[in-house]
């Protein structure tokens, strides 16, 4: 337990690191199946 | 509505030579891009007042300003008025 | 005529020429709610929102592309002329048709009146400019025009929001009557469209005669090839158009004949000029905007005017930013005890998603005044003058809207190519479009201007060079590779309509700055703040070992793969951290401040004398090489800036350059080739400026 409480900063993190790089790699993917302008350029198209 | 002669064709006055400043009334258009000229305002019958030469001559039709190369200048034949 | 059945709502269309005010009813009739989209199968925006009428009803409003007539010049209007023939299947045929005509100009709209009518559906048509007619000395009878016309016309002026209400009010149910003709043909154009009718009946057309009128009437949609029309129908009216001419009938000529008789004598009735042709404010603004040498000394004029206002007048609203920005962090930071969670809302995301934030302001500024200039009418006057640079490079003076597009963003830039009639000039435009610098470089130019000049009038010279730069480049690689490309196509001849100058219309402006606000905070909050987090990451870890904090960069993947990438950008006069800060902003360009932020740990001062810019400029500054000279001296600064004005760092622009080209060939080749531009241009900037001893 107090492993956790000491590092459970890094632990959350590293969590939110990997969610973020998972969530680019499922874009990525399914950016490859349907090519679009993809909604977040900055340009509203 | 084409000139029935060369002569005719080659002795009219188009709007790229007309004179700036004077105001015409179109009699014709022959050539090419007739349709297109038509669409934007350059109807038999109109008039049309040449605002300035250039590159790209100015003239106005209607109240409104167009801007045409002189190569479409030379497609639409002007009488003065 | 449907009414809504099967839960589709009817389908109004608003159709008239370019620049006739259709854009401004749209948004008078529809408030905010505009939707954007695509026509299947072709690149065309679709422009559509619902309404209600005010007797309760739901319909469905679409802005179709503008068009002088219904014979088509641009892929724009090919689409306008498809929806309403009805031939474009995922797409309704609308069920009544605004048709917005300039009632200055009667003689110039009223032919597009006259072949929406002959398609045989409801037509209203909306007299828009009424006031201006007015001022010009002519006076309308609307009531006269209809009943020569044959549809309800109702009189507005749509900048003023006057005679919107009577339009809403006429969008009743029942729906008017579909038109009906207003002209006779002589007996053999006549029984030549009846008996082509009947042909495309049995070849199974829907509306026959519609189309049968429609191809006897432009021979290009008889003899071009139509995606929409099936080839015995065409083959059909060319039989038919031929049979017409060996009795000395030409079908176009008659019917644009009887089209102008129409109208002539429906003017003649329904008005009462007065009209003065003397000198209008317009016309004297064009003395100098038009003129051959003081039109480009008032356009320098303008463009200085704008880049001025962005340093200048941005600074207020970007110092609130930054406190706001630096309020934010120490507020989170206070929250949690120190560790890589605080590290990482701290440093990582507020910090880095902030850096960018910052230059909203200026962003915002640019759409501003770009848009103030878009409304005035002025565009159509610079586009005239460039028409002459243009067609020196081989592009269209058609171009120079979308090349204008690019300063925000090349994206829509792309897209609004669509306009230009030659497939090539189109191409070329395409290709050269991301030389226009975009304002995701703003960021980045904003940061390292003030590097290199102190004063505001300075910085203002330097950015106008910079976008000149870019913009030079671009019409110069436009002229090279257009002796390479394809065949040179007969170029359409020059042809543009200068509407008068006018007050701008506020509130769009005003909506479309809010719009590009929030999808530049979107972008920031999704995948500017996806970036930042990862970029946190990789410079967080590996840790250094206690003792040696301030080496971290080093110790980090992120230092690692800079230092891997060194000797590639050391030519170039980068070190790891710029060569690691270009690469994350190859995902998006902004991020190159960001990157720089967090790599150099700038922290909050104690003296807020300094902004949060100036204090990355200063550890820039300050930065030392390992034999004391400074890190980044002025010339490596000017080659980062030379390489981002040429580097296409934005994938989503590729994705949208294949799309509108339809071929990852020229996409790719896009890229690559640009990317490597920009690194032979800052290596040349750098190693020539470094051998002539600066």
């Amino acid at each position: 337990m107090t492993w956790i409480s000491q590092h459970w900063q890094t632990l959350a993190a590293a969590t939110i690191v990997a969610v973020t790089l998972l969530i680019f790699l499922i874009r990525a993917l399914r950016r490859k199946k349907s090519p679009g302008c993809g909604h977040n350029c900055g340009c509203n198209k | 509505m084409a000139f029935t002669t060369e002569l005719e064709r080659d002795s009219a006055l188009n709007l790229s030579q007309a004179a700036v400043g004077c105001e015409f009334q179109i009699k014709q258009l022959d050539g090419p891009s007739c349709k297109q000229l038509r669409e934007i305002g350059f109807c038999e019958e109109m008039r049309v007042r040449k605002v300035s030469n250039g590159r790209n001559l100015i003239c106005a039709v209607c109240g409104t300003r167009l801007a045409l190369s002189h190569k479409l200048a030379e497609q639409v034949f002007v009488t003065a008025v | 005529m449907s009414t809504g059945e099967n839960n589709t709502l009817p389908k109004v269309a608003l159709v008239g020429h370019p620049n006739v005010g259709k854009t401004t009813l749209f948004n008078q009739l529809t408030g905010e709610r505009r939707k954007v989209g695509n026509y299947v199968g072709v690149t065309v925006e679709k422009v559509s929102a619902t309404i209600f009428t005010p007797h309760g009803h739901q319909m469905e409003l679409v802005d179709l592309p503008g068009c002088y007539s219904l014979t088509p010049e641009s892929p724009d209007e090919r689409v306008t002329r498809d929806v309403l023939l009805g031939d474009f299947a995922e797409e309704s045929r609308p069920d009544l048709v605004i048709n917005v005509v300039d009632a200055a100009s009667l003689e110039r709209h009223l032919p597009l009146t006259l072949q929406l009518i002959e398609l045989g559906l409801p037509v209203l048509v909306a007299l828009n400019q009424v006031d201006r007619a007015e001022a010009a000395g002519l006076r309308l009878n609307p009531q006269v025009l209809s009943d020569e016309l044959g549809v309800p016309v109702v009189a507005c002026q749509a900048t003023s929001g006057k005679g919107v209400v009577q339009l809403k009010q006429a969008l009743r149910f029942p729906l008017p009557p579909p038109a009906e003709r207003r002209w006779k043909g002589s007996t053999a154009l006549e029984h030549a469209v009846a008996e082509l009718s009947k042909k495309l009946a049995t070849l199974g057309m829907e509306r026959p005669k519609v189309h049968a009128l429609q191809l006897l009437g432009d021979t290009d949609y008889r003899v071009k090839v139509q995606p929409k029309l099936p080839r015995e129908a065409q083959i059909a009216a060319r039989e038919a158009a031929a049979a017409c001419i060996k009795e000395n009938l030409v079908p176009e000529d008659e019917i644009i004949k009887l089209r102008t008789q129409t109208i002539r004598r429906a003017i003649t009735a329904a008005t009462h000029t007065m009209r003065n042709e003397g000198e209008t404010l317009s016309d004297k603004i064009d003395r100098v905007a038009l003129h051959p040498i003081g039109g480009w000394f008032f356009f320098a004029a303008i463009i200085f005017a704008i880049f001025w206002s962005i340093f200048r007048f941005a600074e207020i609203p970007m110092h609130w930013v930054e406190l706001g920005v630096g309020h934010t962090k120490d507020w989170v930071g206070g929250l949690l005890p120190d560790g890589d969670l605080n590290s990482l809302l701290t440093d990582g995301i507020i910090e880095g998603v902030g850096a960018v934030v910052i230059f909203l302001p200026q962003i915002l500024l640019l759409f501003f005044l770009i848009g103030l200039l878009e409304g005035s009418g002025y565009m159509s006057r610079a586009t005239f003058l460039m028409d002459k640079v243009m067609a020196q490079v081989g592009l269209s003076g058609k171009s120079f809207l979308p090349l204008l597009s690019g300063y925000a963003c090349a994206i829509p830039g792309v897209m609004a190519t669509r306009s230009i009639n030659s497939n090539k000039q189109r191409l070329l435009t395409i290709l050269v479009l991301p030389w226009q610098s975009c304002t995701a470089r703003l960021p980045v130019y904003a940061i390292l201007i003030p590097l290199l000049i102190p004063s505001v009038l300075g910085q203002t010279t330097m950015m106008f060079f910079i976008y000149f730069l870019g913009t030079g480049t671009a019409l110069g690689v436009a002229w090279l590779l257009s002796k390479r490309i394809g065949v040179g196509e007969a170029a359409p001849h020059f042809l543009l309509e200068l509407p008068p100058y006018r007050l701008p219309d506020f509130s769009y402006v005003f909506r479309h700055v809010l719009d590009r606000a929030l999808a530049f905070l979107r972008k920031a909050g999704s995948l500017i703040l996806g970036i930042v987090i990862l970029l946190w990451a990789l410079g967080t870890y590996p840790k250094a070992p206690s003792g040696e904090e301030q080496d971290q960069f080093n110790y980090s993947a992120m230092g690692r793969i800079g230092h891997f990438i060194e000797p590639v950008v050391k030519p170039l006069g980068w070190d790891a951290r710029l060569g690691t800060a270009t690469l994350a902003s190859f995902a998006a360009r902004e991020v190159f401040v960001s990157q720089v932020a967090v790599s150099f740990a700038v922290e909050e001062n104690e003296d807020d004398d300094e902004t949060f810019r100036a204090q990355i400029r200063t550890a820039m500054t300050d930065a030392k090489k390992s034999d004391g000279s400074p890190a980044y001296p002025p010339l490596t600064v000017l080659s980062v800036l030379i390489f981002y004005i040429y580097a296409l760092q934005c994938l989503p622009t590729t994705a949208v350059v294949q799309r509108e080209t339809k071929s990852w060939k020229w996409a790719l080749a896009q890229l690559a080739g640009m990317s490597l531009f920009a690194y032979l241009a800052a290596l040349i900037v750098y190693q020539g400026g470094s051998l002539l001893g600066f």
